[in-house]
């Protein structure tokens, strides 16, 4: 919950309008008062049951849902095989699917008539890629201009780094992202 | 007052999002670490006035360890940041002598009015 209050003050922060600025605040004032109550559910919780499939699969349902497209089944394809994240890393996996997936909606689908995208995470050894294509229009406000002035982007960023990831963009038809990283943690030696 | 500020944040998007705002608030972050042993390393390159120090962090060091040994190397004060406020824990902070302790979730924008307006040189056992 902390993580989330930090996206709505940065979201503040970035504002120029000093009503959608009180808006935020006032959204971040209510998830801190939540924040008691979820933290200590998460502490408390079974990560090491998730069904990967199954979280992917709901975080893409209710970015769609948040953008209209209620039902998306048509929409969405989704290929999660044998994979074996470590836990540490299974929420900023989940970060980086709902930003990607967010530019998607908002950006590369306008116009297009029937949009797509297609998600797959696969293991090879200690290896996991994951690739999200859509079939839009290539253009996402995040590789426009200087990414630094870009939230979204720098979130993504920051993110694939922490898990110890490299991506790289294409936007040559569509927009797809291809993103390595190891399924370990890092070790205590700092190695992954 | 600009400052040049290291942060030591496991969570990357609590990081990314004090970075963000010091930098909005022209300070200068010389430096971002996940974990308490490559804070400890890399402290000689960052140089900063000030270090915010996570105290739960990933990897075999926790914060309070990590501050002890930049404190007593450089001298480089410390801010600790932590979502763990027990007394056990508070106590071992305390022992290095902080410049604040402040838990978890942070007003950012108070950090960095502490930060501009010098109020973290103060004496952290009337804020605890």
């Amino acid at each position: 919950m902390a993580v989330i209050s930090s996206f709505l003050e940065m979201q503040s922060m970035s504002a120029a309008d000093e009503a959608i600025k009180h808006e935020l605040d006032k959204s971040v004032n209510r998830i801190r008062a939540m924040s008691l109550l979820h933290e200590n559910l998460y502490c408390n919780g079974d990560l090491a049951s998730i069904d990967l499939k199954d979280y992917i699969q709901n975080i893409l349902q209710s970015v769609a849902a948040s953008f209209g497209f209620a039902d998306n089944s048509g929409l969405i394809k989704l290929n999660v095989g044998k994979t074996e994240p470590a836990i540490n890393k299974l929420i900023h996996i989940g970060l980086i699917i709902n930003e990607i997936t967010m530019n998607s909606f908002k950006h590369a689908f306008k116009g297009i008539e029937k949009p797509e995208l297609s998600v797959s995470m696969t293991q090879s050894g200690d290896r996991i890629t994951l690739v999200m294509a859509d079939n839009g229009t290539g253009k996402q406000d995040h590789l426009d201009g200087d990414s630094k002035q870009n939230l979204g982007m720098e979130i993504i960023k920051t993110l694939v780094l922490h898990i110890g990831g490299v991506m790289v963009i294409d936007n040559s038809k569509g927009t797809s992202y291809k993103i390595t990283f190891p399924a370990a943690d890092r070790e205590p030696n700092g190695k992954t | 007052m600009n400052m040049r500020i290291m942060i030591v944040e496991d969570e990357p998007i609590l990081a990314m999002s004090y970075r963000m705002a010091l930098e909005k608030n022209s300070h200068q972050v010389t430096g971002v670490f996940s974990r308490g042993e490559d804070a400890v390393n890399g402290i000689g390159k960052a140089q900063p006035d000030v270090v915010i120090m996570d105290i739960k962090l990933a990897g075999n060091m926790d914060g309070i360890e990590a501050a002890d040994l930049i404190v007593k190397n450089s001298g480089i004060p410390i801010i600790f940041i932590t979502g763990n406020s027990d007394d056990s824990t508070r106590m071992r902070a305390m022992d290095i002598n902080p410049l604040q302790y402040i838990v978890k979730p942070v007003n950012i924008r108070q950090l960095c009015s502490m930060l501009e307006s010098g109020n973290i040189i103060q004496n952290v056992s009337d804020e605890v």
